[in-house]
């Protein structure tokens, strides 16, 4: 078995054994009913006491055949409206780039964990689309409502037991 | 406060430290520890931990070893090659006199983990270590290394030792690997830390194998030999399990495996029956079920199976099901599950054999534990990891003979069904009064918990099928049943069945067997009693109804004569306030999904809406995914004015808001524009239900471009709904004085037209929308998202067939003109500059004649100065924008019109040197290192298009010192040969990269 596969059945399982409250990350279905270890489905939540809180965001992520010795493509779908999030839904962040901070032992939940800070404590350093960082940098208050917007139309349903 | 003075004298320095271990104010403390601390670092540190040690208190003693350990991390440099072993010697006369007197563990472990600090400094000056302290501990005097050789095996002296010296032994041992674990062995500096802990590794055998013998292995249950002590057992456990660690570690980082350590592995779990070892027994053996199964032997499994299905194990399985945790309950099951787990394959092959029934009968039951899991019980989710290996493995069963398959699967179908079922009782939800009482963890954890069943039942799916369906439904069916008969409904049956089948909706095919199961769900009373008794049922029951019905909107498509039924419950449940937003979303899934099959309804949906959206409670996003979803079917009408008179309506209802919009806004001005704002959200909504479907064939107006007679749309009755829709975004736009937000949401209706091919009422004609963006850009307000909006119109227009808008882009070019002029410089206003560089990257495909064709020239030579600026400014967008504008300038290319390239060729020529020069300044060093790729870009193309491209680049190249004071001339020289030669082919991104680094100085170089 390769590599990449070997590492990838083993993040399955460690994220069976443990994975932080409200995320989400499974292998997507093959048009067979099989399991495509190379396509992951996930979703982050947004973090507690942040306007961000209350939504699920979902996000593929892609992984190439030198996983682990490179970065899995993490893209939200739909895009997500925010700074560090390119037009096409692919997210800016150091760590999921080979040549800045990615290392081979990080782990799918390090990655969700990273980008669900990543959202409300965007990186104006490298802005990714237009619109949420040009907001984000000249009308803070309308780029807060927008965002409350986005964090609604995503809500996960309420608790109601 | 308190000073405290350098001690001078061993007596001070004594009463200091026993001042340290008393209790006193915060700050005299710290002023005395850090008093202490300049005393270890100081010269005499040596000398003075030595004698702390000799001082007859136990923390004095633990603050001379703790010494000895400051000044080996810090001051090792100052030993000479002959103090080195005398220095070890002496620590280890130490350790032996501590422990022959028992002294405090604290003092001995203290100085274990010091000795370790020695091995990690000087490890070639301690090849046996282990055997070392092990000789010298059990005879009870520091034995010299020389003598090592002389003396009989460490396991003949272990035997007769006693089990303190032992038990410091093992301590030594198990800091020893788990210190070297945290070098980095990557580090080729510290490899021979791992080749000395392997030289240790017979001794640390004998040790641990000494430790956790048994004195009667016969008697797995009972052992009380008098030898027998407990705590001997447990410490061996613990190195045991830091040695196995390691060697795990090892296994990626080292070529050691340890294969050694297996020899004990059937001596660790005979300890597991032991109830005074069966913690640190049953920890070791999980890990290493759940990291690394192969370090058991068959033998060991084969003995592990025997235990964990012995009557031992079943009295502990039973304490662990009533509830009675505190021997370590779970900890037990955690065993079960790991050793499941790691042995599944074998399981499901001897499903039928006494053992492999006992052990899933216990894990069945540790799913049936009472309680809800989470809030009143943690065993039933510690299950998970076994099912889901179960399951996958059934999915793909590999190393099965094809022959032993069909038995197989039957065997493991069982177990998952069953499985599935128990888990199916576990999800059901709690009264509402019950939890009232949770926390929010508890909720969390419960909701955690189902969905992770959510997930087992997915892949179990993939084994069970329609069987699965079946079940489902027929739970659901029987819940019904029993209301009949005059029982009440078991809401939280059919909440759970519900909930399961939500998670299966994306496992169907095309046109699946399940249809008919679900017909026969969606044929039953539930969703009439859901619509019309709502009131009577728990909220989650509805919800979860509501969005299970969403996710089979395919199954609707094939069979839309179940659709009046459930869009009626859909209806009625946007009404409750808590539904509303699922309930939408369903509708608007079914709406867009069966558009075509529900046009007949059109008139009982407006209906709905109308209700629904006078509720003074109405949900905003719940009455756009309406609008968007009523809009869906709208589309669908055949004719242009059918779709017209239904438009009308809901437009009328966008009306209303508007209006009201108006009456609130002298009074309440903020609450007026969240209306105002959500009005404009609420036409877009529509603009997006309007929009052709992406199966529908697109059809292209004429050929040519040029615009066609008047559609529907733009003349009588149509033209009247684009003026109304255009009224109602007017009137809110001009009332809120530009309000950047209401901008914002307008542009975003127009948008909604853009994408469009053929006309429709918000495919306004360009002009209009020109019209509206240059009134909000002459406004200054939101100027960004008109250059935007403008860039999209500009791209939908410049598709093959759509109308020429060369008239409107001549404005905007204007607009941009004008905004050049005022900014001067990009770094001025970036966001701007960036919206209208990207403006100007639109015009390549379409309208570039309007550049050139622009007089006075002047401005255009204007505007691209400008742009070459925005390659030096300091925000990435900019510079990336305009990186792909010099692209394609530099590579544009027409054949057919040589006028028009000759015009291009002239800008170039007079660009070039200057952008020769701002890409070189940015690839060498000036741009941060992610732009060097879209900087390479520009040069890439002018390397390839462009006949003077190598003199534009050399000359800037040859000035002294630019673009980097790293670079010598040499360096210039073979990077322009470089990336020359490889006429602005992909590996010109390597050498850019190369440059940039040696120009910021690194010496890090990527190897090409």
């Amino acid at each position: 078995m390769s590599l990449c596969v070997n590492r990838l059945q083993e993040e399955r399982k460690q994220w069976r054994k443990d994975h932080p409250f409200g995320f989400y990350a499974k292998p997507a279905k093959t048009p067979q009913g099989g399991l495509d270890l190379m396509k992951w489905s996930c979703g982050i939540p947004g973090k507690e006491k942040t306007m961000w809180e209350g939504g699920l965001f979902k996000l593929d992520m892609i992984f190439p055949e030198e996983y682990p010795t490179k970065p899995p493509k993490c893209k939200f779908v739909p895009p997500l409206f925010h700074p560090n999030v390119y037009p096409s839904g692919t997210v800016c962040l150091s760590i999921l780039n080979e040549d800045e901070d990615w290392k081979p032992a990080i782990t799918i939940k390090q990655i969700l964990l990273g980008i669900q800070d990543l959202l409300d404590d965007p990186n104006p350093e490298s802005p990714a689309q237009a619109d949420a960082y040009n907001l984000f940098r000249k009308d803070r208050p309308a780029y807060e409502k927008k965002i409350k917007y986005i964090v609604r139309v995503s809500m996960l349903p309420t608790f109601l037991f | 406060m308190e000073s405290c003075p350098y001690p001078s004298s061993l007596e001070e320095v004594v009463t200091l430290v026993k001042r340290l271990y008393q209790p006193g104010s915060p700050q005299v403390l710290s002023q005395i520890q850090e008093t202490l601390q300049a005393v270890q670092r100081s010269q005499d540190g040596w000398k003075l931990a030595d004698s702390l040690l000799a001082v007859d208190d136990q923390y004095v003693q633990f603050f001379g070893a703790l010494t000895f350990t400051v000044k080996l991390n810090s001051d090792s440099g100052s030993l000479s090659p002959k103090d080195i072993p005398i220095l070890r010697d002496r620590l280890i006369d130490w350790l032996v006199r501590f422990d022959s007197l028992g002294s405090a563990q604290l003092v001995v472990r203290k100085l274990c983990s010091t000795l370790v600090v020695f091995f990690i400094r000087f490890p070639d000056y301690w090849d046996d270590c282990i055997r070392h302290i092990i000789c010298s501990l059990c005879f009870g005097r520091f034995v010299s290394a020389a003598e090592l050789p002389q003396l009989p095996p460490s396991e003949k002296i272990l035997r007769v030792a006693e089990p303190r010296m032992k038990i410091t032994a093992l301590w030594f041992s198990a800091v020893l690997v788990e210190e070297v674990g945290k070098v980095d062995s990557r580090n080729v500096k510290n490899y021979h830390f791992h080749n000395r802990i392997q030289s240790n590794i017979e001794e640390v055998v004998s040790l641990i194998g000494d430790a956790i013998e048994m004195q009667n292995p016969n008697d797995a249950s009972g052992v009380t030999s008098s030898a027998f002590d407990p705590r001997l057992v447990n410490e061996g456990m613990k190195t045991f399990q830091s040695w196995v660690f390691h060697s795990l570690r090892s296994l990626s980082d080292s070529p050691y495996t340890f294969s050694e350590l297996k020899r004990l592995t059937t001596r660790v779990v005979n300890w597991l029956a032991c109830s005074d070892t069966f913690e640190s027994t049953c920890e070791v053996t999980t890990d290493i079920l759940t990291n690394y199964f192969a370090f058991f032997t068959p033998a060991d499994e084969a003995c592990l199976a025997a235990i964990i299905t012995s009557p031992w194990a079943l009295s502990r399985y039973e304490e662990l099901t009533s509830g009675d945790g505190d021997w370590g309950g779970l900890q037990f099951g955690r065993l079960l599950v790991a050793f499941a787990e790691a042995t599944v394959q074998k399981l499901i092959r001897d499903a039928n054999s006494p053992h492999t029934g006992a052990l899933l009968q216990m894990l069945h039951g540790m799913v049936k534990v009472p309680g809800y899991p989470a809030a009143e019980e943690e065993i039933s989710g510690t299950t998970f990891e076994f099912w889901s290996s179960l399951a996958e493995f059934l999915l793909d069963p590999e190393n099965v003979a094809e022959s032993d398959v069909p038995s197989l699967m039957a065997a493991g179908k069982k177990e998952i069904m069953q499985a599935i079922e128990e888990f199916w009782a576990k999800i059901q939800i709690p009264p509402h009064t019950e939890s009232l009482k949770w926390t929010k963890d508890l909720r969390d954890g419960f909701t955690s918990f189902r969905k992770d069943v959510a997930d087992l039942v997915e892949v179990a799916y993939g084994i069970l099928g329609l069987e699965l369906f079946d079940r489902l439904i027929s739970q659901v069916i029987s819940a019904l049943a029993n209301s009949q008969t005059g029982g009440g409904v078991a809401w939280e049956q059919i909440e759970a069945s519900l909930f399961c089948l939500n998670s299966l909706s994306d496992c169907l095919g095309d046109e699946p067997e399940e249809d008919e199961s679900l017909k026969v769900l969606f044929r039953s009373r539930l969703f009439n009693i859901l619509a019309d008794f709502g009131n009577q049922i728990p909220l989650k029951a509805r919800q979860t109804a509501v969005h299970m019905i969403g996710s089979y909107a395919v199954f609707f498509e094939r069979w839309a004569n179940f659709l009046p039924t459930v869009l009626n419950f859909l209806f009625v449940a946007i009404s409750t306030p808590a539904l509303a937003r699922n309930a939408s979303k369903s509708i608007s899934s079914l709406c867009s999904s069966c558009r075509s099959t529900l046009t007949s309804e059109l008139s009982v949906f407006l209906y709905q809406y109308e209700l629904f959206s006078a509720t003074p409670t109405a949900d905003d996003i719940a009455k756009e995914r309406v609008l968007c979803a009523i809009s869906y079917v709208i589309q669908a009408l055949p004719s242009e004015s059918q779709k017209l008179d239904s438009l009308s309506k809901i437009l009328g209802y966008v009306d209303k808001d508007a209006q009201q919009f108006l009456t609130l806004l002298p009074q309440h001005p903020e609450t007026a524009k969240e209306l105002g704002v959500s009005t404009l959200q609420c036409l877009v909504a529509i603009g997006k239900g309007l929009q052709a479907p992406d199966d529908i064939p697109v059809i292209l107006a004429g050929e040519g471009g040029g615009r066609g007679p008047p559609s529907f749309w733009e003349q009588e009755r149509g033209l009247a709904i684009q003026r109304r829709i255009l009224h109602i975004i007017q009137t809110l736009v001009g009332s809120l004085a530009e309000d950047g937000e209401i901008v914002d949401a307008a542009c975003a209706v127009f948008r909604t037209g853009f994408a469009e091919t053929a006309p429709g009422p918000f495919v306004f004609p360009p002009r209009v929308v020109t019209e509206f963006l240059l009134e909000r850009a002459n406004r200054g307000v939101r100027v960004e998202t008109v250059l935007s909006t403008a860039s999209t119109m500009v791209s939908s227009h410049s598709l093959d067939g759509s109308p020429d808008i060369s008239t409107e882009v001549g404005f905007f070019l204007e607009l941009i003109l004008g905004l050049v002029e005022r900014l001067q410089n990009p770094q001025e206003d970036p966001e701007m500059s960036q919206g209208l560089v990207e403006f100007l990257n639109r015009l390549f495909s379409r309208y570039i004649t309007v550049i050139v064709h622009y007089q006075p020239r002047e401005r255009i030579e204007m505007l691209l100065w400008f742009v070459m600026n925005a390659l030096q400014v300091r925000e990435t967008l900019v510079k990336k924008a305009a990186c792909t504008f010099w692209a394609s300038l530099v590579s544009f290319a027409v054949d057919d019109r040589p006028e028009l390239q000759a015009s291009i060729n002239a800008f170039v020529n007079m660009c070039g040197p200057a952008l020769a020069e701002k890409l070189v300044w940015g690839i060498g060093g000036g741009a941060s290192r992610s732009e060097v790729d879209s900087l390479t870009e520009p040069l890439k193309k002018m390397i390839a298009r462009q006949v003077k491209a190598k003199t534009w680049l050399s000359s800037s190249l040859s000035r002294n010192g630019f673009p980097s004071p790293n670079l010598s001339e040499k360096d210039k020289t073979v990077f322009l040969n470089k990336i020359i030669t490889l006429r602005g082919k992909r590996g010109t991104n390597q050498i850019t990269k190369e440059f940039w680094l040696s120009s910021r100085g690194s010496d890090f170089a990527y190897t090409s």
